[in-house]
């Protein structure tokens, strides 16, 4: 890929310690957040930044979060995150990179609690939309249905786009019962189809690299 | 900066015709110089002013195009963010710069980018090197102080390509020089006067020329990330997979059909593990069943004498969604009727 750099966020922070400011900051790939409530956060830098961010992340810090168009808005991830970390070897580097995940305790329950965030939901990735929803819930269902119980959801203001860097995340605020009961009604009306044959329900597949690299 | 300009990343090459006015003005040793260019675009000005000069040129690209074009006509390029980039000072003889056109972006005391462009690549000049500075009139004021404390013989001019003008560009030529804290007073109203003297001369090419001091071939190296390089790999991070399982949708392996019939309890099995998701049944009962393991935390409290005991307990079940063909829709668990679950017929015309 090419020109990152206009694709990239940053995630700054600031540490005060007695007259000591220090300022660390990361590279951000990948951002779903509401507001100020960050969800998921992948990021990477040198051993040292991601050390420090991480420790703020732990401690509950609140970040500064600079988007690639330039703007800029608060973010925290809330009490109990859960981070995790990988490493990159790049051939011209000697050290590798430090690659952090940082996923909220809301992330952690994905799919509970009727709401559940899908990191991709647009036109040309409803497909891997309407599977990863499918697949958190454990709903029975159909690959064909993705178009129209994503319009349905979004006619009845339950999906809703929140901010992402890399990606164009949404909110679906409906439980598993709610959407079976919008495929019910569907399949009543004749507005879905229903498998022709007995037998196991084909989804598409989505390797991790697919899935990432559609955004 | 404006949207448009923030597309092309700030980049406002130099007019072909001021490129040739401004090699006029330089005059190249025979040994050989060094010359620099931090925002090197494909390296078109960069080469005009060093024409037939015999240099060793050297730059820095952020777009990922233009450094490749550049790097192919021959300039040592190095494709990244400048303030990564470092060498060793004093180590060229002539800076070309023409920055972007915009702020950085911090939280509080934001910088020019001229100013900071400036800062952080006059220290790689040699004593009487040449520093030509291509800026907006406006965006000189900034640049004062360290101007006159590190440069002198400055000539500013106006840059009268019909681009030029419609963003009122202009070009500062100095010397590197050590500047004597008692003349630096003095060193600052020159400047200041050749920047505000009204009219300001057009360039013509026939203006005193200055002479590049010899240097030998220099170093520049990077010691930023490589971004296009990291987010190509990004996708191979170990990290991902413990993050998949609750952002991205699970692989639903299809089973092959069995040699043999299964015998019932092998049917279990695989319904209670989620392998024989899918469409079943015959008629009116025919269904999409999907079968998912979930776990219970039962919470209950003993009370002592001085103290209350709080336990949970946690066990795993599995319970089954299903939706018919004719809109009914089931979910069986293995709590109580009435407690979750239960048989759901939509209403009729709803849909």
């Amino acid at each position: 890929m090419e020109n990152a750099h206009l694709r990239l966020g940053r995630l700054e922070y600031d540490r005060n310690v007695g007259k000591r400011q220090t300022k660390t900051w990361l590279h951000i790939d990948r951002f779903i957040g509401d507001k100020e409530q960050g969800y998921f956060l992948s990021a990477f830098g040198r051993d040292a930044e991601v050390g420090t961010i991480t420790a703020a992340v732990h401690e509950t810090h609140e970040f500064d979060l600079v988007f690639p168009d330039g703007s800029r808005s608060k973010v925290c991830f809330g009490p109990k995150p859960a981070c995790f970390k990988g490493m990159l070897k790049v051939p011209e580097l000697a050290r590798p990179v430090r690659h952090l995940l940082v996923a909220s305790a809301t992330l952690l329950a994905n799919g509970t609690a009727g709401t559940t965030i899908l990191m991709n939901c647009a036109e040309d990735t409803i497909d891997l939309a309407w599977s990863t929803l499918v697949g958190l819930l454990g709903l029975p269902a159909d690959p064909r249905w993705a178009k129209y119980i994503l319009n349905q959801l979004e006619q009845d203001q339950r999906l809703r786009a929140i901010s992402g860097i890399g990606c164009q995340p949404v909110i679906v605020q409906a439980s598993r019962e709610d959407l079976m009961e919008c495929c019910g009604k569907a399949l009543t009306g004749g507005k879905l189809p229903f498998p022709k044959k007995n037998g196991p329900v084909l989804w598409p597949r989505f390797t991790l690299a697919q899935a990432l690299r559609i955004a | 900066m404006r949207s448009s300009g923030r597309l092309k990343l700030g980049y406002y090459p130099l007019p072909e015709p001021e490129g040739v006015r401004l090699r006029n003005l330089l005059d190249f040793p025979p040994e050989g110089a060094s010359v620099l260019d931090p925002c090197v675009g494909a390296g078109d000005a960069l080469r005009q002013i060093t024409e037939n000069a015999g240099a060793s040129l050297y730059g820095v690209e952020l777009d990922t195009e233009r450094a490749r074009c550049a790097t192919a006509s021959g300039i040592s390029t190095i494709h990244g963010n400048l303030f990564g980039a470092s060498s060793a000072e004093e180590s060229f003889s002539l800076l070309y710069l023409n920055p972007p056109y915009d702020h950085e972006i911090g939280s509080y005391d934001n910088k020019r980018m001229e100013y900071l462009f400036l800062k952080h690549t006059y220290p790689w000049l040699v004593q009487g090197g040449i520093l030509i500075f291509v800026v907006l009139h406006a965006q000189l004021e900034p640049c004062i102080p360290l101007l006159s404390s590190e440069f002198g013989w400055f000539q500013v001019f106006r840059l009268t390509d019909p681009e030029s003008e419609r963003f009122d560009q202009i070009v500062l030529l100095a010397a590197r020089k050590r500047v004597p804290a008692d003349a630096q007073e003095m060193n600052r109203k020159a400047l200041v006067e050749a920047i505000y003297r009204s009219p300001l001369p057009a360039l013509t090419g026939a203006e005193p020329k200055y002479a590049v001091p010899a240097t030998p071939p220099a170093k520049l190296t990077y010691r930023g990330l490589p971004l296009d390089e990291i987010e190509t790999l990004l996708p191979q991070s170990s990290a991902w997979r413990k993050v998949a399982a609750f952002l991205l949708p699970r692989e639903d392996a299809a089973i092959e059909r069995p040699i043999t019939p299964f015998h019932p309890g092998h049917v279990g099995l695989l319904c209670t593990a989620g392998m024989l998701n899918g469409v079943a049944g015959n008629g009116e009962d025919r269904h999409i069943a999907r079968w998912q393991t979930k776990k219970y935390v039962t919470t209950f409290t003993e009370a002592e004498e001085k103290y209350t005991e709080i336990h949970r307990q946690e066990r795993f079940s599995n319970e089954v969604a299903i939706i018919y063909a004719n809109g009914r829709t089931l979910v069986l668990t293995d709590k109580k009727k009435g407690e979750e679950g239960g048989e759901r017929a939509p209403a009729v015309g709803t849909a």
